[in-house]
């Protein structure tokens, strides 16, 4: 087993607290990232099939969901400091060592983010300007959503990585890293549950701008389509995710694995039995959600939501015990040793004479 | 020494921080903190006057504050961190530990701040009407409020890098806050935020097309007349930090080195300083004379903004500089490694309690290879190895000895420069291994001089674990 001593200054709060509130608050900031990545690839789908069945209803819904993307996007970024200060806090040694492994990737994050966002702006406000060219214009948004189906590699295979450090001494650069088990899994299942939580979210926006008169449509059938597509995308996703979340649990490394993930994994298995019965409902019988049914997918998802990062903090928490037990008694010896260091050698004053 | 070694040989880690940190003060005090009080102004000024032409032109120079705070900004801020942490994790991880609940009640005003721009520009609009038009105004103002607290609290993070005051005694996070730079440097920047905003502000007119002639000379004066107004008080607040400044700076290094090498650079940045501030307020005089006016065309509104961007990377280069050897004043030095373990591994070896040494033990093998990873451990922060690196030891060896045979001699005498390196530069920090790492330190050294070689960080190379 590696040998880490951790940085010696205590942690600002009890730890159980600390690692709560990652929890929490990563959960929030992925929805938003969830809403801007989906968001951006809807984007891209509906304007080219604008453009390509030459029907201006269709740009017109990427037009909106375009403007979405200012708003989930400042969010995604803002909440994410939060989990991140958390996971610097808690993780301290984890954390900075996987990063500095895989460090050229992992700062490409940034300018990465910035140009993805600043593509989108000149996506969404020169609209009118691009009118006579379209495919540059479709072009551009496709560039963004490339990012964002780029930048999730980056965190997923940091993430991973810190899990076990054990394999440490095998990486040797970011690609090195990319292909260790259950990454690529993890990839899809991000895209799934993407394109369920965006599917819910325009269904939300839609239905608030009709209200408010915001947007208008020519017949009520291609709004029905509409909605209808934005359910089939949820149902999509969910299947995906099912899919992919049974991968992800078979790929799993098994020092993260223990008897008390299953009560959680049951947990995230019911919450999403009622979402999956209303959307195969719409989608099979081509009805739009009423507003209960739509209440209670977005409620209960939420809740499975919350079961599967607990339980992924679980998964990640036991696969880090032993080095974190190890970590700990390291620590203390190597504070001893500088005590009494500083006894038998003495301190030198390393001021400049 | 806590962790793996991020490098890059070329560019140089500090660097890399400097970049991004420096675009993102530029973008937060000028389009944030200074920004949104002047855009709030204007839209006053709308409202007071009942002349809508001042509403669309706080707008049009809000779009852009918003499209570049909101990318560029925010990115670059949560980029220091990912920068920090590859380049000095242990003094970020450090700052965190001790800061967790400043930091985090800071995150709590960004989420504000974030809300509060989004809503402001949204809803710029829809309220643009008499009924509407005062509580956007308001809005206006909690907004200012808002990104004005982010700076309170960030403030006090930096200041206390530069001087950990009584923190280092009692370790307790109110002594750490309020340190004795805090509050300059808290008025340093906000007054030059709020100056400089009106520079971006007049960089944004410059490329404003559609407002009418008339309307357009009375903003630019409007905005020059802010900025007039804000130079007393940022005369004040610069006389204020830059007097505690160089006590500081005594603290950490005699005044027989501060006139040397520092008295010289300092001097001229403040020459710059006063040169740069001088065309700003002639231009802004200009924009305000109805006979000059005329002279200062498109162009020339973009040269105020322009130079207190340059100016505003010199201050962050000295307050760089001030730090020095220390990331976190007199507790962790800009190589990574804690003053108080300094007794330890200067009589037991840095390589035996490194987390990541590839090295543990110096053999007749593997002398070169220690060299290295000691160089590895102790230099890096500050040195590149390629001799086109930026701050490159071989350079700096070459100024030293030229082609002075590389022979025992030789390593004899960089061996003794390495023991008392915190003497010979005092911007550098002591040695932090024992005698021996020392000695094949210097083969390392002179290794280099025949066998030009590259420093791969472990972010490519990877690394050993190996047990101490
Ligand atoms: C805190 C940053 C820092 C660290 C750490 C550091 N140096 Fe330096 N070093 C500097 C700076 C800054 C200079 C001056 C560069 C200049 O003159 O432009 C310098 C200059 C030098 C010089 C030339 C001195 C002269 O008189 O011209 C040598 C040799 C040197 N460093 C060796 C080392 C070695 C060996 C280590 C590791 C044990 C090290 N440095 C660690 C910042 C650092």
């Amino acid at each position: 087993m590696p040998q880490f001593h951790d940085l010696p200054l205590p942690l600002p709060a009890p730890e159980f607290l600390l690692k709560a509130m990652l929890v929490i608050f990563f959960i929030l900031h992925i929805i938003f990232v969830e809403m801007m990545v989906g968001a951006t690839i809807l984007c891209t789908y509906f304007e080219w099939k604008g453009l390509k069945e030459k029907n201006t209803f269709f740009d017109k819904v990427a037009f909106e969901i375009a403007k979405s993307i200012t708003v989930n996007k400042s969010m995604a970024v803002v909440l994410g400091v939060g989990p991140l200060l958390l996971i610097n806090v808690t993780y301290t040694i984890f954390f900075y060592s996987s990063s500095v492994l895989i460090g050229n990737a992992w700062i490409l994050v940034i300018p990465m983010a910035i140009s993805a966002f600043l593509i989108t702006y000149l996506h969404q406000y020169a609209w009118d300007w691009f009118e006579n060219y379209k495919k540059l214009h479709v072009t551009l948004i496709a560039v963004a959503s490339l990012h964002f189906l780029i930048i999730p590699f980056f965190f997923l295979t940091n993430t991973n990585l810190m899990w076990f450090p054990t394999v440490w001494d095998q990486i040797h650069g970011f690609f090195s890293a990319l292909f260790y088990p259950n990454i690529f899994a993890r990839y899809f299942f991000f895209l799934s549950t993407t394109l369920t939580v965006t599917g819910i979210f325009l269904n939300w926006l839609f239905n608030k701008k009709i209200k408010n008169d915001e947007f208008h449509y020519p017949n009520k059938d291609s709004l029905d389509n509409l909605f209808l597509s934005f359910n089939r995308f949820v149902l999509v996703g969910m299947f995906g995710q099912m899919l992919f979340g049974s991968v992800v649990i078979f790929t799993a490394q098994k020092e993260g694995l223990d008897k008390n993930l299953i009560p959680l994994l049951i947990g995230v298995a019911i919450f999403f039995i009622p979402p999956m019965i209303n959307m195969a409902n719409a989608n099979l019988n081509k009805k739009t959600l009423s507003d209960f049914q739509f209440k209670t997918t977005v409620v209960s998802l939420f809740i499975s939501i919350i079961f599967a990062g607990v339980l992924r903090h679980h998964f990640r928490e036991n696969a880090l015990l032993p080095h974190q037990v190890n970590m700990k008694k390291n620590t203390e010896i190597y504070l001893e040793k500088i005590k009494n260091a500083k006894k038998n050698y003495g301190v030198k004053d390393y001021k400049y004479e | 020494m806590d962790f793996p070694v991020f490098h890059l040989d070329f560019l140089g880690n500090r660097l890399l921080i400097a970049i991004i940190a420096i675009t993102h003060v530029i973008m937060s005090h000028t389009m944030a903190v200074g920004g949104i009080p002047l855009i709030t102004f204007l839209e006053w000024k709308s409202y007071k006057t009942k002349d809508p032409r001042w509403s669309k032109l706080a707008y049009k120079i809000l779009f852009v504050f918003f499209l570049f705070t909101t990318s560029l900004g925010a990115m670059t801020g949560v980029g220091i961190w990912f920068s920090t942490s590859l380049v000095n994790p242990t003094a970020i991880g450090s700052l965190i530990r001790v800061f967790f609940w400043a930091w985090f009640v800071e995150w709590g005003a960004f989420v504000t701040e974030v809300v509060l721009i989004l809503c402001y520009y949204l809803t710029w609009k829809k309220w643009d009407n008499d009924k509407d038009k005062l509580k956007h105004i308001k809005l206006g103002l909690y907004l200012s409020i808002a990104s004005w607290i982010t700076m309170v609290l960030i403030v006090a993070i930096l200041a206390y890098m530069m001087d950990v005051g009584s923190w280092k005694g009692t370790h307790s996070f109110w002594h750490a806050v309020f340190n004795p730079v805090y509050l300059p440097q808290l008025a340093f920047r906000t007054t030059w935020g709020m100056f400089l905003a009106g520079g971006a502000a007049l960089t944004v007119m410059a490329f404003l097309k559609d407002l009418d002639g008339e309307f357009y000379k009375m903003g630019r004066k409007s905005i020059a007349k802010w900025m007039l107004c804000w130079l007393p008080f940022v005369f004040l607040a610069s006389c204020w930090y830059w007097s505690v400044v160089p006590i500081l700076m005594r603290e950490n290094v005699p005044a027989a080195l501060t006139t040397q090498v520092f008295q010289h650079w300092y001097q001229g940045v403040l020459t710059y300083t006063f040169l740069g501030v001088g065309i700003i307020v002639l231009i802004a005089f200009m924009i305000l004379n109805p006979k000059t006016t005329k002279y200062i065309n498109r162009p020339a509104m973009i040269i105020p903004y322009a130079i207190g961007l340059v100016l505003i990377g010199q201050f962050e280069r000295v307050r760089e500089f001030i730090r020095k050897p220390y990331a976190i004043a007199n507790y962790l030095y800009a190589n990574t490694i804690r003053e108080e373990d300094l007794p330890l591994l200067t009589n037991e070896g840095i390589l035996k309690y490194a987390n990541f040494a590839r090295v543990r033990k110096i053999t007749n093998e593997n002398r070169i290879e220690a060299g290295r990873e000691v160089f590895k451990i102790a230099c890096t922060r500050c040195h590149t190895v390629s001799n086109i690196g930026i701050n490159s030891i071989q350079d700096r060896l070459y100024s030293m000895f030229q082609d002075q045979p590389r022979d025992g001699e030789f390593k004899d005498n960089i061996e003794h420069y390495i023991l008392n390196i915190h003497q010979a530069r005092p911007y550098m920090p002591p040695f932090p291994g024992n005698k021996e790492e020392a000695r094949v330190l210097a083969e390392y050294l002179a290794h280099l001089h025949k066998n030009r070689e590259e420093l791969l960080g472990d972010q490519v190379l990877g690394t050993k674990l190996i047990d101490n």
